[in-house]
């Protein structure tokens, strides 16, 4: 068989054999011969139950492995530098790795799927419609989980991590709790009860839970190829902009704030109907916006190399390469304050906690510009082993250690907890910001002494 | 062909090329030799456009190789120290995997990929499984793989190691055989003895920067401020070290074996008034011959720290 994908093709003569490409079907049917040879009655329902955890095991478990591995293998094997020297298309490469990787589990899915889908349907009272939503939430979700471990597999390589530190079983678990979500999700959503309770709001509109549910999960997938696509553009040496980022964090603020106005599913769980009832929707997108920002803490590379290239274009007047560079926790910062921004004007019309919620906003974005010097103090250091665990470890030593010392001394923390948190517990008070104004300079005192300590060696 | 200019590349903690420079004509093999750590395999890297260097420029037949990487991906192959091969491939389906990633047409693949295993002369082993060949193989294959793209200009890292010496040999024909089809070379090797085979130019690399680049092949008299001359005599050498000392021009004369060895300074003319004198004195010389500095001496001498200049700067 030939493909127009070079990566399909590779895929597909290292997955397929005679042998194997007989085997699959054949095990299957052996399982539903079994199955029907063993069991005289509800035949259809047991072989829908089986061939739905069968899908579960192929395309989850063993689907998710093989995307998680994927790429890792060929760097691990020396052989990821000739598809970076080549003039291969990125998006050629994202769907080759994504679904050549996982050729043979999907040829395996696949059948299974299709023998759910026709015995789910010869169950006693099925729904059509449910089988089919059933159907659609197992391919959606195991797709997700492959692209997921694939991505966060993408995640050590654009923080340059080394060769030791990939850990594909990391990413194959993080696939299958993303994934996960989904799948335990729609398997409630499956239940026939589940269409007696099928509507949700969003932004106050009423929707049903099923579709809104699975256009979320097909909206997450879209986005996760798309950052997988992003990264195969960097490493194929085009030049990528923060724009796509900046245009996923504002997706997700809007679609968090969706939540926030109505006491809906997850509204209810995330709660800012019941602080904020008249501007959570404003709330739920500035806190994505800081949450984005963390994210970017973790996931990219912010050694000095990045820091010193950028000055040196930035010097240098050269936009468009500091534009390549930039960090995208930048990004995420000013979308961040610009969310703080509107959130601060939304509360405006309420004078009753104006000045609160605008002091809620600055600590949060101190805080948060704080914990960027301590974790580059650590991301700076060219002998750092593990940095962003030493940045964590010191993160947990300064939001659940010391306040917990001095909250067993008596000490309240709808008194004190200002100094160690977001001005969230204390209520609003400018005073309240001294503290963490103190943190951030002496944090960034630190961090300039070792931005010039490190700066020095490389050009000694 | 290749303009590199003023090359700086960083490690976090480490500059690892400083200010590199250097041009490389079209149609030679140069010699990328320097000890581990000198930054050979990030110059390499850089020039592939694998790397992006903190600054300076590189362009390769006026391509700048910073703002067109893809570009230059068209015009080089590059073969990596640690290079790998998908091992459940054969080599055929590993030929014919690069050469699709390289957008070589359908109808051309099948032609380029017989090509390619003809010049490597890994015909006979096309459907033999990449993980079975044997190292000298793996190697042949690899290679094949980075020039079935018929690439302009070819970087391999330390193409040698590991492979026996008539493997060895037969590396070195084809690297010549490469050139006299119209690719450039830059090759980085440890092994000096076989680069001087089929080296043009030798570039001296050590802790990031370029100590010398130097013509490998150029004669004695254009190539030597300084000379090696090797003179036997029928009797004992060592009875006429003090009659060469008082020659002019020559230096630091020392036996070595049956031979006297000294350094001359000056071109051709020099050396023919130099065996003049010793034809007048009548001393029993019998065999008086100019060394050509071989790779390796020119390497020690500054491996050692030896900076004199006896060979010309290009």
């Amino acid at each position: 068989m030939m493909f127009r994908n070079s990566e399909l093709q590779k895929c597909y003569w290292q997955s397929f054999s005679l042998q194997r490409f007989i085997a699959m079907p054949l095990v299957i049917m052996a399982i539903v011969v079994l199955i029907l040879l063993a069991i005289e009655s509800n035949r259809a329902e047991v072989i829908s139950a089986v061939s739905y955890q069968g899908f579960y095991i192929i395309v989850f478990l063993w689907g998710g492995y093989q995307a998680a591995n994927a790429l890792v293998q060929e760097v691990k094997e020396n052989t990821w530098d000739n598809q970076r020297l080549s003039l291969v298309s990125p998006w050629d490469l994202t769907v080759g790795k994504l679904f050549g990787s996982t050729m043979y589990t999907w040829y395996g899915g696949v059948i299974l799927l299709a023998i759910y889908f026709f015995s789910a349907l010869q169950v006693k009272d099925a729904v059509p419609d449910q089988v089919a939503f059933s159907s659609l939430l197992l391919l959606g979700a195991g797709m997700l989980c492959q692209a997921t471990a694939l991505f966060s597999s993408l995640i050590p390589l654009r923080m340059q991590a080394s060769r030791d530190q990939f850990h594909v079983v990391g990413y194959f678990i993080l696939g299958l709790i993303v994934s996960g979500f989904f799948y335990s999700m729609g398997s409630y959503l499956s239940a026939p009860y589940s269409y007696e309770h099928d509507e949700m709001k969003w932004f106050g509109q009423v929707i049903s839970l099923h579709y809104f549910f699975l256009s979320s999960m097909l909206l997450l997938l879209l986005w996760t190829m798309w950052a997988i696509y992003r990264f195969m553009r960097d490493a194929l040496k085009f030049k990528n902009t923060p724009i796509v980022w900046a245009l996923f964090v504002i997706f997700c603020m809007v679609y968090f704030a969706g939540y926030a106005d109505e006491r809906s599913y997850f509204g209810s769980i995330l709660g800012a109907a019941n602080f904020y009832p008249n501007n959570g929707p404003f709330l739920y997108a500035f806190v994505v916006g800081i949450l984005a920002v963390y994210l970017n803490f973790f996931s990219e590379n912010l050694n000095i190399i990045r820091y010193r290239t950028l000055f040196h274009h930035w010097h240098g007047k050269v936009w468009k390469k500091v534009g390549h560079i930039v960090p995208m926790w930048t990004v995420s910062l000013i979308l961040a304050l610009m969310a703080g921004i509107i959130f601060v004007i939304a509360s405006s019309n309420d004078s009753y906690n104006t000045e609160e919620i605008t002091v809620l906003v600055i600590s949060s974005l101190l805080f948060l510009l704080r914990d960027a010097c301590i974790l580059h103090y650590f991301t700076l250091n060219p002998n750092g082993r593990l940095p962003l665990l030493a940045a964590l470890f010191y993160l947990g030593v300064f939001y659940l250690l010391i306040p917990n010392i001095v909250f067993a001394t008596g000490l309240k923390i709808e008194y004190v907890g200002y100094i160690f948190y977001p001005t969230f517990f204390t209520g609003g008070d400018l005073q309240m910001l001294l503290p963490v104004v103190g943190e951030l300079f002496l944090a960034a005192w630190i961090l300039k002494m070792r931005y010039q300590k490190v700066n020095a060696m490389i050009e000694q | 062909m290749i303009d590199v200019q003023n090359v700086v590349f960083e490690y976090p903690g480490k500059r690892a090329l400083k200010d590199v420079s250097f041009r490389l004509e079209a149609g030679s093999i140069t010699a990328l030799v320097g000890p581990n750590g000198a930054g050979k395999t990030t110059l390499l890297r850089c020039i592939a456009a694998l790397d992006e260097p903190f600054s300076g420029s590189i362009t390769i037949n006026g391509t700048d190789v910073l703002e067109h990487p893809r570009l230059i991906h068209r015009q080089v192959g590059y073969l990596s120290d640690f290079f790998g091969l998908y091992n459940n491939l054969t080599a055929r389906q590993c030929l014919t995997f690069i050469a699709q990633i390289h957008q070589i047409p359908t109808s051309e693949m099948e032609q380029k990929v017989a090509l390619a295993a003809e010049r490597l002369e890994i015909s006979p082993y096309l459907d033999t499984k990449a993980g079975t060949l044997s190292r000298g193989l793996r190697q042949r294959l690899g290679i094949a793989q980075a020039i079935i793209h018929e690439p302009q200009l070819l970087l391999l890292d330390e193409p040698a190691s590991g492979l026996d010496p008539e493997a060895r040999i037969s590396l070195s024909d084809l690297f010549l055989s490469l050139r006299d089809q119209g690719m450039t070379l830059i090759v980085s090797s440890h092994i000096l003895t076989e680069l001087e085979d089929y080296c043009t130019n030798m570039l001296l690399l050590r802790e990031g920067r370029i100590l010398e680049h130097c013509s490998t092949h150029e004669k004695p008299q254009e190539a030597c401020i300084e000379q090696q001359v090797e003179i036997k005599f029928l009797e004992p050498a060592s009875g006429y070290l003090e009659a060469l000392k008082s020659l002019e021009g020559v230096k630091e004369p020392r036996v070595q074996q049956d031979c006297v060895l000294c350094s001359v300074t000056g071109d051709e003319p020099a050396l023919h008034r130099m065996l003049k004198e010793l034809m007048q004195r009548e001393l029993p010389v019998y065999s008086f011959s100019v060394r050509q500095k071989r790779l390796q001496d020119i390497y020690m001498d500054y491996a050692q720290g030896d900076v004199s200049h006896d060979v010309s700067k290009q």
